[in-house]
């Protein structure tokens, strides 16, 4: 059959039911679960049939993150045990389902599961805070969701794990920091000191506590005031100034210290942005390796500087030059001629990168860059059709992740012997619908699956083509 | 010439999972199946010689198992072999690696192959057992884990290397026909292509009972028998707790202790 | 009143230590009354009677014939043993060489087989085995009903090697003729490692999806460094370009082969990510997820965010 013909073919088959049908015929459960969510409401049920037709299934879909939430409430209302497990460590499943495992009077493993789950809700967490066992409790405190009254209740509890989950929660508010202040170990103290939420009373003894690591814990604090950070910064432990320069609180411009005698110091200043261009320079030129890495990869960093790390002698600094947005075109061009492959992909990653630079770096024949240009968005339509061929089928996989990747190509790796490159073209959005289409029939469980997902959605969306 | 290459079905156990009640096995909703990773070596390798001598070759795969291991029989022969065979009974139902062998055995007195390789063991149970049990059936020359094969279709002798401990090997020739357990990492296999996983479902497969063999149930017994299975009491991880700080001092201490710094 | 058979190993005319683990092994079961032997093959076997006279060994067997692996001709020597002693049990290494020999000698003997065992003992009488399946997510114990001799192969470094002293019997074996179809033709040491060597790391820490974005990659690359680790990652990092596929540690990649140390960061712990990995004995997940599969073959877990313990842990090194 020829392309026009198939195309053709499907412009007939352009009802979106047409293309549900299709899938419910195969009978296949990995097509059946891409197409779910994207179906109308009165098709579902028989999709559902087919993706929960066996224990099996119904035990691989229950943990499958990419099961569709809708589904996994379906299954939820009828979970055994082990679909229990599974649907509590899913973390696809939605609110719903989970207080309808809760309703099922579940194991405790089960409980742990949902008190530690990300979309458990403020209602769910402060009934299981409630719960008899105390690994049921240590996982709502750990829960980031979990809200301030149930923080300041589970709090009261005698119990190390809780006492730095809460010490640590995002919801902790002063006054439970400030109990805890008062009667935990150094360990949760540390913990407090570190919490925005903790009062200024608090942070000042922070400061001058005689332990390195309640300092070390204060500096860290986003909510310090700039006066009390400028202190930190220059306290005598390496680890508390090191702690100081990470905090965004005061801003680049305001730090000098780039003489600080400790490299790993030194190193965090290279990370930071909006630095003064004195610093700026002195990093560059600093003895450190890895104080030089950082820094050429600064944005900050001015193009007289970046030309001499563009020719540091350690390979590393020079990919970070590559791999810097403020890198200019001269220098694009000097690293593309590098003599290290990682230095070349670093430019052939490049957004920015010129049609000749990119030119130049076809002939390679390195892996790495080869792969780089296969997601680089600027590579000429004929060459991403060459890489979708290499023999490398690493190299040939990276124009799946090109979004500007012209069917051709894709079509290519459509046909490609590794099943993962024909999983991900199958899911590009370059690619027609009814190239997409044969592949419900692929050997492949995810390819199916990838390729009924994005029919089905692109019926939902009416694409175009469709509608013709 | 002919070569002969046994492959194996194996089960992945889902993390979550059940022991029968008989307490023998493991539930069977909880497993996925597939091809032994060792396998994929395996027919690459007879593939390699295949393609080497000019197409001039025969590769047989053969495969003792029930209709579901079809789906592992069908993937060796989407890369590229001649044939199948699958062999089943229900007397098979406990056989271990020794009684498997018996039957490849028998396989191999029929089809008289000039070479037979097996994995070096399964990625389940992972005895290493089938494929020199199967040799010492046969009288033949053996040689397990073997990482580098040095043979032309039909020679007499082959030069191999064995993988030992610790990253050594010894080269070593060997008379043939023989048995070789493949080793992990000898070839890069390569991936089935679509139209190779099409051409597979129309090869021939011959499926054979013990009968069609001349094997009673009692000659395939196996060499041990399961009492019981359970889940090990190791395996969970021990949780370092506390502060993150407190985890990374006691995470710093473990490496210093395992490092010796 | 049985007797039990130890078949030790050498390689190159040094003793393979695993010989005095599966000496252990024999001794956990040895009954009041039994014997146990322990015979060895070699150009010299009477160099090893010293090593190999640890306590509990009554007898040890010397068989003069070559330093050359040769699977025939063990195969020869344990049917020759076995038809004149009638041994109870041989145990042996299960170390490549007895891949090679021992389910060989097994159905020449017809004898019960167990390979890669961890523990041995009796109950009622009976000999019962315990050995891992299914990737290690289960023991199974095992059974030889019937069998009057038993074969066990014993997983490595599991039994403390045989210690302490005696003074056998020593007895010297003409070796039996066999069909020798092997020739030893040489050794092949393993490659040199330079530049990123995944495979020859002793220390690995590993980063995986978790690190969210490439700009966060040097600090991992940093903290390596100071700890002395060889930096690996999962694949989607090296997908994406931020580290050289030379890094990936998977089926897809490559395999920590000589990896003593694996800290996993933000690494789910797929099956093909642990296909590279899996095997190492001390293996450190760091995970925001407790439920992450990495646990499940993790030695010690931090359900933690690898940022923060990466910060924490630069204080240390
Ligand atoms: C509790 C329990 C449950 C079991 N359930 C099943 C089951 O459901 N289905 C089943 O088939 N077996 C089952 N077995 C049998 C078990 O898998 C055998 O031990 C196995 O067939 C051979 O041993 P092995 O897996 O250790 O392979 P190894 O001895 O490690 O050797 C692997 C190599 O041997 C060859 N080989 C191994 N098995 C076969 C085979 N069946 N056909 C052809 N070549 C082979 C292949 O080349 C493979 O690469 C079970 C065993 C136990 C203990
Ligand atoms: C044929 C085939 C071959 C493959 N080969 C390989 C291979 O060789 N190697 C390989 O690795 N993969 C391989 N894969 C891919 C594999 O299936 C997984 O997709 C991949 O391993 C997942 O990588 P990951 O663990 O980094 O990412 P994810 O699975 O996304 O996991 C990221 C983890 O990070 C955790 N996390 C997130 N944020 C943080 C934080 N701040 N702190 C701590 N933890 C955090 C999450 O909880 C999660 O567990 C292969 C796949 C296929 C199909």
């Amino acid at each position: 059959m020829t392309g026009v013909a198939r195309k053709q073919q499907m412009v007939s088959l352009n009802a979106a039911s047409a293309v549900i049908s299709r899938i419910i015929t195969s009978n296949d459960a990995y097509a059946a679960l891409g197409a779910y969510a994207h179906a109308d409401a009165s098709m579902q049920p028989a999709l559902e049939k087919i993706a929960l037709a066996s224990a099996r299934l119904r035990l691989i879909m229950a943990s499958a993150p990419f099961a569709p939430p809708s589904l996994l409430d379906r299954l939820a209302q009828a979970a055994d045990l082990q679909l229990a497990l599974r649907l509590a460590k899913n973390p696809s499943t939605p609110p719903e389902g989970l207080r309808r495992l809760l309703r099922g009077a579940p194991t405790e493993p089960v409980r742990c599961l949902i008190a530690a789950h990300p979309q458990a809700d403020a209602a769910i967490l402060s009934g299981l805070s409630q719960d008899g066992a105390i690994r049921v409790r240590r996982a709502v405190s750990g829960n980031s969701q979990t809200p301030a009254t149930v923080i300041r209740l589970l709090a009261q509890e005698d119990d190390a794990q809780i006492a730095r989950n809460v010490a640590s929660a995002p919801q902790a508010d002063t006054q439970t920091l400030h109990r805890l202040w008062a009667t935990a170990d150094a360990w949760v103290r540390a913990e407090v000191a570190a919490h925005p939420n903790c009062s200024p009373n608090i942070l000042a003894k922070a400061e001058t506590s005689a332990d390195p690591l309640i300092r070390r814990k204060c500096a860290a604090n986003p909510a310090l005031v700039p006066e009390v950070l400028q202190r930190l910064l220059v306290d005598p432990d390496d680890r508390v100034r090191a702690a100081a320069v990470r905090n965004p609180v005061v801003s680049g411009e305001r730090l000098d210290q780039a003489g600080d005698p400790s490299a790993s110091v030194r190193r965090l200043f290279a990370r930071r942005s909006r630095l003064s261009p004195h610093l700026l320079a002195r990093l560059t030129a600093d003895p450190d390796v890895w104080v030089r890495r950082w820094i050429a990869r600064n944005p900050d960093v001015p193009t007289r500087l970046l030309e001499q790390l563009a020719r540091d002698t350690s390979m590393d600094v020079r990919r970070g030059v590559a791999r810097n947005p403020a890198c200019p075109a001269y220098l694009v061009d000097v690293l593309a001629a590098d003599a290290e492959a990682w230095v070349r992909a670093g430019v052939a990653l490049r957004p920015d990168a010129t049609e000749s630079v990119i030119a130049q770096l076809l002939d390679d024949t390195d892996r790495d860059v080869l792969s780089a240009l296969g997601r680089n968005p600027r590579t000429p339509h004929a060459n991403l059709v060459a890489i979708a061929r290499h023999p490398d089928k690493d190299v040939r996989r990276s124009v799946a992740f090109n979004d500007a990747a012209p069917p051709d190509a894709l079509i290519v790796l459509l046909e490609d012997d590794y099943p993962l490159n024909r999983a991900l073209a199958a899911g590009c959005p370059g690619l027609r619908l009814w190239q997409i289409e044969r592949f419900l029939d692929d050997p492949e469980p995810q390819v199916r699956f990838a390729a009924a997902a994005r029919l089905a959605r692109a019926t939902l969306t009416l694409e175009p083509e469709w509608r013709s | 010439m002919k070569i002969m290459v046994a492959v194996k079905q194996v089960a992945f156990l889902d993390d979550e999972f059940e022991i029968r009640d008989d307490g023998r096995d493991v539930g069977e909703d909880f497993f996925e199946k597939d091809l032994n990773e060792f396998d994929h070596f395996s027919v690459e390798q007879a593939m390699l010689i295949k393609e080497a001598a000019g197409g001039d070759a025969e590769v047989v795969i053969v495969i003792v198992g029930d209709e579901d291991a079809d789906d592992a029989l069908r993937t060796a022969l989407a890369k590229g072999a001649d044939r199948g065979i699958r062999v089943w009974d229900d007397a098979l139902a406990e056989a271990d690696g020794i009684a498997v062998a018996k039957v490849l055995a028998k396989l191999v007195e029929r089809e008289k192959p000039d070479m037979v390789f097996t994995g070096a063991q399964s990625a389940d149970f992972g005895s290493a057992v089938t494929g020199m049990a199967l040799a010492g059936f046969l009288g033949w020359p053996h040689a397990a884990v073997v990482s580098n094969l040095d043979y032309a279709s039909g020679a007499r002798t082959a030069t191999l290397r064995r993988e030992l401990e610790g990253g050594l090997e010894e080269i070593m020739t060997i008379r043939c026909p023989a048995v070789l357990s493949i080793q992990l990492g000898i070839n890069q296999p390569r991936y089935a292509s679509l139209r190779g996983i099409k051409q597979a479902k129309q090869k021939p497969v011959d499926e054979l009972s013990l009968d069609d063999l001349g094997l009673s149930a009692a000659e395939v017994a196996p060499a041990s028998r399961v009492r019981r299975m359970y889940a090990p009491e190791r395996g969970k991880a021990e949780l370092i707790t506390g502060s993150a700080a407190e985890q990374a001092a006691r995470l710093a201490e473990i490496i210093k202790e395992l490092r010796g710094m | 009143m049985a007797e039990l058979l130890v078949i030790a190993g050498q390689r190159g005319g040094e003793l393979l230590m695993s010989s005095l683990e599966a000496i252990t092994a024999a001794r956990g079961v040895k009954q009041a009354g039994d014997t146990l032997a322990v015979a060895i093959i070699a150009a010299d076997p009477q160099a090893y009677v010293g090593a190999l006279s640890a306590e509990g060994v009554d007898e040890v067997i010397a068989i003069k014939a070559t330093d050359d692996f040769q699977p025939d001709l063990i195969e020869a020597a344990i049917m020759a043993l076995a038809g004149a002693r009638k041994p109870a049990l041989i145990v042996t290494a299960h170390g490549v060489d007895a891949w090679s020999f021992a389910p060989a000698a097994a159905v020449k003997l017809d004898c019960g087989l167990a390979t890669d065992v961890q523990a041995l003992r009796r109950e009622d009488g009976e000999l019962v085995v315990t050995r891992a399946g299914y990737a290690e997510k289960v023991l199974v114990d095992v059974d030889f009903p019937g069998k009057q001799t038993v074969l066990l192969t014993i997983r490595t470094n599991v039994f403390q090697p045989a210690s302490g002293s005696s003074a056998p019997k020593v007895t010297e074996m003409v070796p039996p003729t066999a069909d020798i179809a092997t020739t030893h033709e040489g050794w092949k040491s393993p490659a040199d490692a330079g530049g990123i060597d995944i495979s020859g790391a002793e220390f690995i820490l590993s980063i995986g999806r978790g690190v969210g974005d490439e700009s966060n990659v040097e600090q991992f690359l940093q903290l390596a460094g100071s700890m002395g680790a060889t930096l690996g990652c999962s694949r989607p990092i090296a997908d994406s370009g931020w580290l050289p596929k030379a890094r990936q540690v998977g089926q897809s990649g490559q395999l920590a082969a000589s990896c003593k140390l694996y800290i996993a960061m933000g690494v789910s712990g797929s099956v093909q990510h642990q296909w590279g990995m899996k095997h190492v004995e001390n293996i450190v997940a760091v995970n925001t997820d407790p439920e992450a599969s990495i646990f499940s073959i993790a030695r010690y877990g931090i359900v933690g965010d690898m940022f923060e313990i990466a910060e924490e842990l630069e204080n240390h090194f």
